[in-house]
């Protein structure tokens, strides 16, 4: 058995036989064979097959950099490094006279256009969005950012998966600890097999346990642009559209592009009409039960006769009233996201009408807990962010049973307790509440109006005010 | 530890349902009345009922030796818990207050769930027709008598009152209150505002003010509400003119002379002429005749309520309170007595300023 066939067999085992290896002996230069190996599922056999034309054509004339084109290059051999190649999807051709390695790199890119994303639809604006692929992304930001101070760094996740993964930053732009902390945990990203943005976002968190988001997910590239030049750093993994930005504030979740591709007041009001709903989501139902068993002399008198009508009737309490309506609204849209959009309608009417008239004809539900329940369910579905959207619909659940426990007081205490968390919660060891908690009176107008755009803003970085003007967000380049 | 949270968690989900109400299981009272006399008082209870979608008042009757007794032995009769947290209007009749009115308001202040923001009237006899009375013209009974005082109030008939400053007034010694008063319209059976009842301290004087009288009143308290209409009929070139004025500003100084014992008050009206049927308003000195004859006669009605303030010793204008603050040694204990021996000099400057679109 010669050289080449023993180098075959080994190359053979290293990939366990699997059936989309392909390794084929190849004539080479004066007689010679070389190994042309690849994985036919990952090469485009095509594009391959005429780059190795042209090196097949330089290969007689001796010319020195006969190996060189955009997209190959000559290395020396070593089979670990081989193997890393052929499952980057690179095409090796291996030559063992000179123990030399030439990768062709032509991948066979699997993905979809860059269409916009279903869950955060805009009226105005780019209509772009991320796809599952690395460099399709990187080229939709470069467009975007035509500017060597974007730094594109990368890494991999998972020791045996080995996914292609890279941070983004501005450089100059983002905070030196922003960048020392995000650096930390990547090297501390402790992942075997990785398929799945949620366990880059769990291993990233600094609360993995808090019902809030600390990382914002967004698959438009214009998001993640708008937050790269406000200082922030923003990850893309190879496996999903999902780019993960961080540090955040609460208050990110709660702005949309549509603000800065509309007018400035147009923008402003959508703005305010937004925190309204997060009020609206959170507390709606848990106002309603608390007014119902326990303070009902808020009514007024005019609306405390059909009220009373209405509940009258009703034989559960009306936290268990509350919570059939609830639960039957999850389903609707847990049901609704499996559904395919043929059908889809179909739980509309179901859910629409069947259920939510015939509930209240049936005397299981009040009239008035349909409206407050709807009410809530679109509320928070104005969240711009599917994160929050969904922690915010989990959170009115302890508000409800605390507000039949105890009627105001215990919203009282509820608010209490979800303030403190939200002044405590950090993402990227950076305040989470700001510029609430450490307050900053010239920032917290932005909370609510979408000013001119003249600046981004940067969030602070430490949980104490700032105490030196020139620190203040305002100093962004 | 498992156990210490066990009863920890016990201890927070029983609390709770110690003050819960719920709502369905309440009768929300909207109107209350009240009547009697210390010993043997009656109460009435009106709440609304819903039979076949079909809501209609119910009105509960109950007899006791005290207001929280009544309540306790209607409660007795309704099938649900008596609630009166979304009171709106509670009546007394005019032979109750005769006694302290205290006496009857003292359960509303000492519950807190009770509301002192509610309107309070005085009717003629008993209450119980003017309960029932709500049962035909609307389906919230407080709500019908609560606009009624309240549309009353904008017409400068009624003072601004509600519960809570009743309360506050009933204890001072040197204001006195005047209570809206009702009475029933026999022959269209309906409520009509009547004037106010005038109080001497805790009780009711026995005089009632005519619902002019009570507007001049409300002058002389420099209370003037939304509307507040001036109307006389005037002798013009021998002829009968009906001229309405809308008080538009009023200005009020009170001048006290410590030693003669009077004070002077001037009072400074800007009118706008509302009604006048005749033509040449603008003449310098049309102008001039009606502005003299709006003085004298409002000059002379202030006078007539005056003296009857002063004649019941009741000091509803609040001169006690401006005498003791600014001539504290001027003040006697018992002041009531010193009100009715005062000289009050009312001096009226009529302007007007206005007239209308019209010229």
């Amino acid at each position: 058995m010669n050289k080449v066939e023993l180098m075959m067999k080994s190359l053979q085992k290293a990939f366990n036989q699997s059936s989309d290896f392909t390794v084929r002996q190849v004539d080479w230069r004066e007689g010679t064979s070389a190994i042309l190996c690849f994985y036919s599922s990952l090469v485009d056999a095509k594009e391959a097959q005429k780059l190795l034309d042209t090196i097949y054509a330089r290969l007689d004339t001796n010319k020195p950099f006969w190996s060189e084109t955009i997209m190959t290059t000559l290395k020396a051999f070593s089979l670990p490094q081989a193997i890393e190649h052929i499952c980057n999807g690179e095409t090796l051709i291996i030559i063992p006279d000179t123990g030399e390695m030439l990768s062709l790199t032509i991948v066979n890119r699997v993905h979809r256009n860059p269409d916009e994303p279903n869950n955060e639809h805009v009226l105005r604006g780019s209509h772009e969005g991320l796809v599952e692929s690395v460099e399709t992304n990187l080229a939709l930001l470069r467009k975007r950012i035509h500017n060597p101070s974007l730094v594109v760094k990368s890494f991999s996740i998972g020791k045996e998966t080995n996914t292609k993964a890279y941070y983004l930053y501005i450089d100059r732009v983002i905070k030196a600890e922003t960048l020392a902390e995000i650096e930390k945990r990547i090297d501390a990203i402790n992942i075997d097999y990785f398929y799945s943005v949620g366990q880059l976002s769990d291993e990233l968190e600094d609360s993995v346990w808090s019902p809030f988001p600390q990382l914002l997910n967004t698959e438009r590239p214009d998001r993640v642009v708008a937050n790269l030049v406000e200082g922030k750093v923003v990850l893309i993994t190879n496996i999903s559209p999902t780019a993960l930005i961080a540090p955040v504030t609460f208050f990110s979740f709660y702005q949309s592009p549509d603000d800065y591709n509309g007018r400035v007041l147009v923008g402003s009001f959508y703005r305010i009409v937004r925190l309204m709903s997060f009020i609206a989501a959170v507390f709606l139902p848990a106002f309603y039960i608390a007014i119902i068993s326990f303070h009902f002399e808020v009514l007024p008198l005019e609306l405390s006769n059909q009220v009373k009508n209405d509940v009258n009737e009703i034989p559960y309490r009306p936290l268990i009233e509350a919570l059939i309506l609830e639960i039957i609204m999850e389903l609707i849209r847990e049901s609704s996201i499996r559904l395919p959009q043929s059908v889809g309608q179909t739980i509309g009417i179901v859910g629409g009408l069947v259920i939510g008239d015939a509930i209240v004809s049936a005397g299981l539900v009040s009239n008035l807990m349909v409206i407050v329940v709807a009410l809530t369910a679109i509320s928070s579905y104005v969240v711009p962010s599917v994160e929050l959207n969904t922690s915010i619909r989990m959170l009115r659940f302890p508000f409800m049973v605390l507000a039949s426990l105890f009627g105001f007081f215990g919203i009282v205490i509820g608010v209490v307790v979800l303030l403190i968390h939200l002044i405590n919660l950090s993402s990227l060891k950076q305040p989470y509440f700001s510029p609430i908690v450490p307050f900053q009176p010239k920032e917290i107008y932005k909370v609510f109006v979408r000013g001119p755009f003249f600046k981004p803003t940067v969030q602070v970085t430490s949980f104490s005010s700032p105490k030196d003007d020139s620190v203040k967000n305002g100093d962004t380049p | 530890m498992y156990r210490k949270a066990i009863i920890v968690l016990l201890v927070v989900l029983l609390a709770g349902c110690w003050d819960e109400r719920l709502y369905k299981n309440s009768s929300v009272v909207s109107l209350a009345g009240i009547e009697g006399t210390m010993g043997e008082y009656k109460g009435y209870y009106a709440y609304p009922k819903t039979l076949d979608k079909q809501s209609q008042i119910m009105l509960i009757e109950a007899e006791g030796i005290s207001p929280r007794d009544v309540r306790n032995n209607a409660d007795l009769k309704v099938e649900q818990t008596l609630d009166l947290s979304e009171l709106a209007t509670l009546l007394i009749s005019i032979d109750t207050v005769k006694e302290p009115l205290y006496d009857l308001l003292d359960i509303y202040f000492r519950d807190p769930q009770n509301p002192i923001s509610i309107k309070v009237a005085v009717t003629e006899g008993s209450v119980k027709p003017f309960i029932e009375l709500t049962k035909e013209v609307t389906d919230n009974a407080g709500g019908y008598y609560e606009r009624f005082i309240e549309s009353t109030e904008k017409n400068t008939i009624y003072p601004k009152l509600n519960l809570q400053m009743i309360g506050s007034t009933l204890f001072d010694n040197a204001k006195d209150i005047a209570i809206p008063y009702i009475k029933m319209d026999e022959e269209e059976h309906s409520a009509e505002a009547a004037g106010v009842a005038l109080f001497s301290g805790q009780v009711f004087t026995g005089k009632i003010l005519d619902p002019k009288q009570s507007f001049y009143m409300l002058l002389l308290m420099d209370k003037a509400n939304q509307h507040a209409r001036i109307q006389y009929m005037l002798k013009l070139n021998n002829e009968d003119v009906p001229v309405t004025g809308e008080v538009i500003h009023l200005k009020r100084k009170w001048i006290i002379n410590e030693e003669m014992k009077k004070i002077t008050m001037d009072f400074k009206i800007d009118v706008e002429i509302e009604e006048f049927s005749k033509n040449h308003l603008y003449k310098e000195e049309t102008f001039k005749t009606i502005e003299e004859m709006f003085q004298q006669k409002i000059q002379a009605d202030f006078e007539e309520v005056i003296k009857i303030l002063q004649e019941q010793e009741s000091d509803t204008l609040g001169i006690g309170r401006y005498i003791r603050a600014y001539h504290p040694k001027f003040f006697e204990e018992d002041w009531r007595e010193q009100f009715a021996s005062l000289t009050i000099e009312p001096k009226v400057k009529v302007t007007i300023i206005r007239t209308g679109i019209l010229r």
